[in-house]
């Protein structure tokens, strides 16, 4: 089950080096596979352009969806994760850097299995992590 | 004004209210049977005095003809007797006495002689009801009982022969008094109808503006348009009446018109400064989305790569190198932290009121609670008074109330037996809230700076906190239009009140 990929949404290559770095000191071995924009990201949950021929059905075990992202933002690639059969049951946790982006996630009632919240210190992310349903997931 | 002074004016009000009273049905004549009836009543006085006049004079003529009249008859009778008187005949007296009969007025008659002795008489034929006067033989003039009696001498070569004492009545003058009555009466009759003929068709020349006036004035204020114009027909008072009239219903026209005009401006106006605020609103709200996400993500960079130095070259840094990563972490952490607390301060200045009855015990007793939770190792009193409701925003106030009682937390970690209260007193001004602690407190010297942004009155490394939370509570509180204020004392700790 370890080798299941982690599917990272994630411009910032600062928090791309801090997330990677945090998920491995707390023993989260799983493949992580990061996409640096929006579009990416649907490209590889739906096996297009340049994940063309990906299966689209070996889904990753979960989604870390950060909100603000070029081309097609967080939200919009979660409206469609949800809007397609085939992925509308692959786990996101929502990346926000504020209670006000927290707000702004309950706004839309989309669905997401819960929202971090990105602290300045990322031991306290993956705290937060263990909190909710993240670390769940990431051990199963 | 003196005491004197005073009661006369109290009598002369009392007085005013009385004429009040008695001109009453008067006064709520229409103008136009006022007219007709100051018209009727000098018409009616004048023809009375005229009349008066008349009678007045009438029986002056009537008393002059009477008394010649008499003398005129005594004569006759005196030349007439004078050889009855010679020869001592007192029949052929009383004969001629008797012819008196013809003047019907003439009740009595008594003729003496020479010496004044009693020589013949003549009484007219009474009948039952004519009543039996009395007078007294040689009153003259006017009677009591309604006669007129006359004396006269016989004289022949200036001497006396005899004496008559005529009495007549005054009926003829009862007869034309009563004849002038009904003159007077026709003629009151006759002229207060061509007084009211004319009355009303004069009166018209009077009140017709005035009513046509008075019925614009209703018109006016019964239809609230103040368009309508009221007709000059005469250049008198009246018609200066009228343009007077007419002259303040264009002004009140010009200025209804002026109101209306600023309402609607005002109006334009809020709306375009509500769509301003709402624009700026929504502008604030995307700035602080942007601040709470770029500006926590460079600090992110700071801190995590701090941390990968501290947790993967520590070996290689002494320990000044080591502190100075500490401080970066520190400082990174804080302006984390500012940035938060000023978010909710801006939160709290956009958000709307939604007023609805808290209970203010309960929200004190949660945010104690998790502040109990959070730190278990510590020890503290709370005294929170059961059952405080107010109308208030119940996410404000619970901002708020966790501010306060933060604060009083914090500040009494020191104390070996922190004791935190919250209570109401009554004030003139609606219940004061209050959240006591007898933690570090603060100087009233600087009391004034305690709600200002930033404003700190404590050491960062004894009490560490970012001098927003005070300022954050006093909105909260400003926006429900209340007051917030502090006591406290170095040392013994602090009261912070707030009204709501």
């Amino acid at each position: 089950m370890h080798n299941k990929t982690i599917l990272l949404v994630e411009d910032n290559p600062d928090d791309e080096v801090l997330t990677l770095r945090a998920l491995r000191k707390n023993n989260i071995k799983n493949d992580v596979v990061v996409a640096h924009d929006g579009a990416e990201a649907l490209d590889y949950v739906f096996g297009t352009g340049q994940h063309a021929g990906r299966n689209v059905a070996d889904l990753p075990t979960v989604a870390l969806l950060d909100l603000k992202l070029p081309k097609v933002d967080g939200l919009e690639v979660l409206r469609r994760i949800r809007a397609d059969e085939r992925t509308k049951l692959l786990p996101v946790v929502i990346l926000t850097s504020s209670k006000e982006e927290q707000d702004v996630i309950k706004g839309y009632r989309l669905g997401t299995n819960s929202d971090v919240r990105k602290p300045v210190d990322f031991d306290e992310f993956l705290g937060s992590a263990r909190q909710t349903g993240l670390y769940r997931l990431l051990l199963n | 004004m003196n005491g004197a002074a005073r009661t006369a004016m109290r009598e002369h009000a009392a007085r005013g209210v009385g004429r009040v009273l008695a001109t009453g049905f008067v006064r709520r004549l229409s103008i136009k049977w006022k007219l007709i009836a100051i018209i009727l009543l000098l018409t009616l006085f004048g023809l009375a005095i005229v009349f008066a006049g008349m009678t007045i004079n009438n029986r002056v003529m009537f008393e002059r003809r009477l008394a010649h009249d008499m003398t005129v008859l005594a004569d006759i009778i005196g030349s007439n007797s004078r050889a009855a008187l010679a020869f001592n005949d007192p029949a052929a007296a009383a004969g001629i006495l008797a012819a008196l009969r013809a003047n019907r007025h003439i009740a009595w008659a008594i003729l003496y002689d020479a010496q004044g002795r009693r020589f013949a008489g003549y009484e007219r034929a009474r009948g039952a009801a004519d009543p039996q006067p009395v007078f007294h033989e040689g009153e003259t003039g006017l009677l009591r009982d309604g006669y007129f009696a006359l004396e006269r001498d016989f004289l022949l070569d200036e001497r006396r022969i005899g004496r008559i004492y005529l009495v007549a009545d005054l009926e003829e003058w009862g007869e034309s008094l009563r004849n002038y009555a009904a003159v007077f009466v026709l003629l009151a009759l006759l002229t207060v109808g061509v007084t009211l003929a004319l009355a009303v068709f004069l009166q018209r020349l009077v009140t017709a503006p005035i009513s046509h006036l008075a019925e614009t004035a209703r018109e006016v204020s019964l239809r609230r348009d103040y368009g309508i114009r009221a007709t000059k027909t005469t250049s008198d008072e009246l018609g200066v009446l009228v343009d007077g009239f007419n002259e303040m219903l264009r002004e009140i026209q010009r200025r209804d018109a002026e109101l209306i005009e600023s309402q609607a401006l005002l109006e334009r106006r809020v709306t375009e400064r509500t769509a301003q605020l709402e624009s700026t609103n929504k502008e604030l709200e995307a700035f602080s989305y942007s601040v709470s996400h770029d500006l926590r993500a460079p600090l992110r960079t700071i801190d995590g790569f701090s941390q990968m130095l501290q947790e993967d070259y520590s070996g290689r840094l002494d320990d000044a190198g080591q502190d100075s990563l500490r401080r970066v972490r520190a400082a990174a952490q804080r302006m984390a932290q500012l940035i938060d607390d000023l978010l909710k301060l801006s939160h709290v200045t956009r958000a709307e009121l939604n007023l609805e009855e808290v209970d203010l015990s309960v929200l004190a007793q949660g945010v104690a609670e998790r502040l109990q939770r959070q730190n278990p190792e510590r020890t503290t009193r709370f005294d929170i008074a059961p059952g405080l409701k107010a109308r208030a925003d119940p996410r404000l106030l619970h901002v708020a109330l966790e501010n306060l009682l933060d604060n009083a937390w914090k500040f009494t970690s020191g104390r070996d037996t922190a004791h935190i209260r919250f209570g109401m007193i009554p004030r003139e001004d609606g219940p004061a809230y209050f959240v006591r602690d007898n933690g570090a407190g603060f100087d009233m010297a600087y009391a004034g700076k305690l709600f200002g942004s930033f404003q700190r009155l404590h050491d960062a490394r004894e009490f560490p906190g970012t001098g927003i939370g005070l300022a954050t509570v006093q909105r909260v509180i400003h926006k429900h239009g209340g007051r917030v204020w502090a006591e406290g004392e170095t040392g013994k700790g602090a009261t912070f009140y707030f009204t709501l």
